[in-house]
């Protein structure tokens, strides 16, 4: 069965209000129109997205039930969703505090559509983000309303089961962190089964005037998983947004971030972190928009690649006309572990203003020689000695994270990882 | 018995003959000056290649050992300029070398704190990393923090061996 087929099939289920069945409309003929992208495309070159465009997807059973004790546990507000339908039973938001919101997108589309509409408007979106539109059936709303700070994090936890045939799901989250609000949101992706699956996710962040948002995505999906994503973030005035991105999982992951600074004096600082081994692909599409003036934005992406992994890492900055004042920089370094693996670096500027300071740099190296013999002169096995200098070059990054439970989750997850010596 | 022994050893360093037919023992307090391309044939360098003869420590031979398996038996190389270590820290240094000779490591912390006060080094030492170059006195205090934590029986400088 096609998307269009498929799309007609979930639709005749679906009960949505008029304004939504028309922009899934619009979306699944944009998607019919774009199709999946090929190598054709300047944003997709060196990402193969055959294997993914050739599997046959079906959409999930009802949930298979997973066990609260799989879950890392910290103190947050909880939502997590089950092969991307929400999991009640699973989920904590004890003590949340009046009038900040924290809820499934499916219970709110059921109960209070007209939330939804001026924040779901169809645009022209790129295919995975269309797909996403046509058919996310669930996801979370956040709102943390004016001035409040939210004392403990929000965390999704979107965990996949399939054992089975290969299943898609296509979440959507809607964050808004209203004037000088301050919230922290832990993204997580998990894979608890062996199976092929498609994780299709877009999440929209809006920061109004001196909000406060740190966001951090820990990605560990199953090794034969399927992992697309589009972080959309729009700034207002004086808002901080620090996001971090980390990327362990999945045979071929695909982030596409774009943040958009609107607002005089927002600043922002975007971090990430992928490991990669065996045949996976792993893929960093990011663009900074200063469209205003007084703006800074930080950019750290650093990546780890062995046996015949890929990575693609694209940071754009654009500065746009009358854009004075910015000040920008973007940065990917990469340690190649093996002859095999492969990195696509394109750090870039775009830049229409003449007022600005923007730095750029991209390095792709080994670990050095003389280093790995002085660590074995002390007597540090070869394989312990590799993975103490690459936990070393990741480590900056693992710290820059917000949640200490999701700093040392992370730091296990590396070590796990590279102990495999794959 | 000697601590080392070297019995007609010879070795090529990149490819070109460095020692040929050395042979040479080290008891336990004594110091000697030796040829200085014996320093990397004798920590198994990645450019080295023993061509005859062995090395003999406490009476086994360590001619054809992994470069840490030596370090463990007790040799214990000084780096006049050692390499960076971007993002290692002293502390994670000294901890991957310990946890190397020794099963199931606990207490690191403690013990690096007492071995810094002993040496009257600095509490925060074990925190600086080894990014770039350290200074004489940090590279002075570093060395003598790895004796008293490895407890090395053979210190092998640029030219002179030093058997504890």
């Amino acid at each position: 069965m096609n998307a269009a087929a498929r799309f007609s099939e979930a639709e005749s289920r679906r009960n949505a209000p008029a304004w939504l069945a028309a922009a899934r409309k619009t979306a699944i003929a944009r998607f019919s129109e774009l199709g999946f992208p090929t190598e054709a495309d300047e944003d997709w070159r060196f990402t193969r997205v055959e294997p993914l465009a050739k599997t046959a997807f079906e959409l999930p059973k009802p949930a298979a039930t997973v066990e609260a004790k799989a879950l890392v546990p910290f103190d947050a507000y909880r939502l997590v969703f089950v092969d991307g339908r929400h999991a009640p039973a699973l989920s904590d938001l004890a003590g949340l505090a009046q009038g900040v919101r924290v809820a499934s997108l499916a219970q709110v589309l059921k109960d209070e559509p007209a939330l939804l509409e001026p924040r779901l408007k169809a645009s022209a979106e790129p295919a995975f983000a269309a797909l996403n539109t046509a058919f996310f059936d669930d996801g979370a709303l956040v709102i943390v309303p004016r001035g409040v700070t939210l004392e403990k994090p929000v965390h999704l936890l979107f965990l996949s089961t399939a054992a089975g045939a290969p299943v898609m799901w296509h979440g959507r989250v809607l964050v808004s962190v209203e004037a000088g609000a301050k919230l922290t949101l832990v993204e997580e992706y998990a894979g608890a089964g062996s199976g092929t699956y498609f994780a299709n996710m877009v999440c929209d962040l809006d920061l109004a005037e001196n909000a406060v948002l740190e966001h951090a995505k820990l990605q560990h999906d199953s090794e034969s998983a399927f992992h697309v994503a589009s972080l959309r973030v729009r700034q207002g005035r004086d808002s901080r947004f620090a996001g971090h991105s980390v990327s362990l999982g999945a045979a071929l992951c695909r982030n596409d971030i774009a943040v958009s600074l609107a607002g005089e004096g927002a600043d922002c600082a975007l971090d990430g972190l992928y490991h990669a081994g065996g045949r996976q692909q792993v893929d960093f599409h990011t663009a900074i928009d200063h469209v205003v003036p007084h703006c800074g934005s930080r950019e750290l992406f650093k990546g780890v690649l062995d046996g015949s992994a890929r990575a693609v890492f694209n940071g754009l900055i654009s500065v746009q006309p009358g854009a004075q004042k910015t000040s920008a920089s973007v940065y990917n370094k990469n340690l190649v572990l093996s002859e095999n693996a492969l990195v696509n670096t394109k750090p870039e500027f775009k830049i229409s203003a003449n007022d600005v300071q923007c730095k750029h740099g991209a390095t792709v190296g080994q670990l050095s020689g003389d280093a790995l013999f002085y660590l074995r002169s002390r007597g540090i096995g070869a394989v312990e000695a590799r993975n103490l200098l690459v936990y070393a070059f990741a480590r900056e990054m693992v710290e820059k994270l917000p949640v200490e439970a999701l700093r040392e989750a992370v730091s296990a997850r590396l070590a796990r990882s590279l102990g495999a010596g794959d | 018995m000697a601590l080392l022994e070297l019995r007609g050893l010879s070795a090529e360093v990149d490819g070109k003959p460095a020692l040929s037919g050395l042979s040479l023992s080290v008891d336990p307090g004594e110091s000697r000056p030796v040829p200085s391309a014996l320093s990397k044939v004798l920590m198994g360098h990645p450019s080295c290649r023993v061509t005859a003869g062995s090395i003999v420590l406490d009476g086994a031979d360590i001619t054809v050992l992994s470069t840490a398996e030596r370090a463990r038996r007790g040799l214990l190389p000084s780096f006049p300029r050692p390499p960076a270590l971007p993002g290692v820290t002293v502390a994670s240094f000294l901890r991957a070398a310990l946890a190397a000779r020794t099963r199931g490591l606990k207490d690191f912390r403690k013990l690096l704190r007492e071995k810094l006060a002993v040496l009257k080094l600095d509490e925060g030492f074990g925190s600086r990393r080894l990014d770039a170059a350290l200074s004489d006195a940090e590279r002075t205090g570093f060395e003598a923090l790895q004796r008293e934590l490895l407890k090395p029986s053979l210190i092998i400088e640029d030219g002179v061996l030093r058997a504890l």
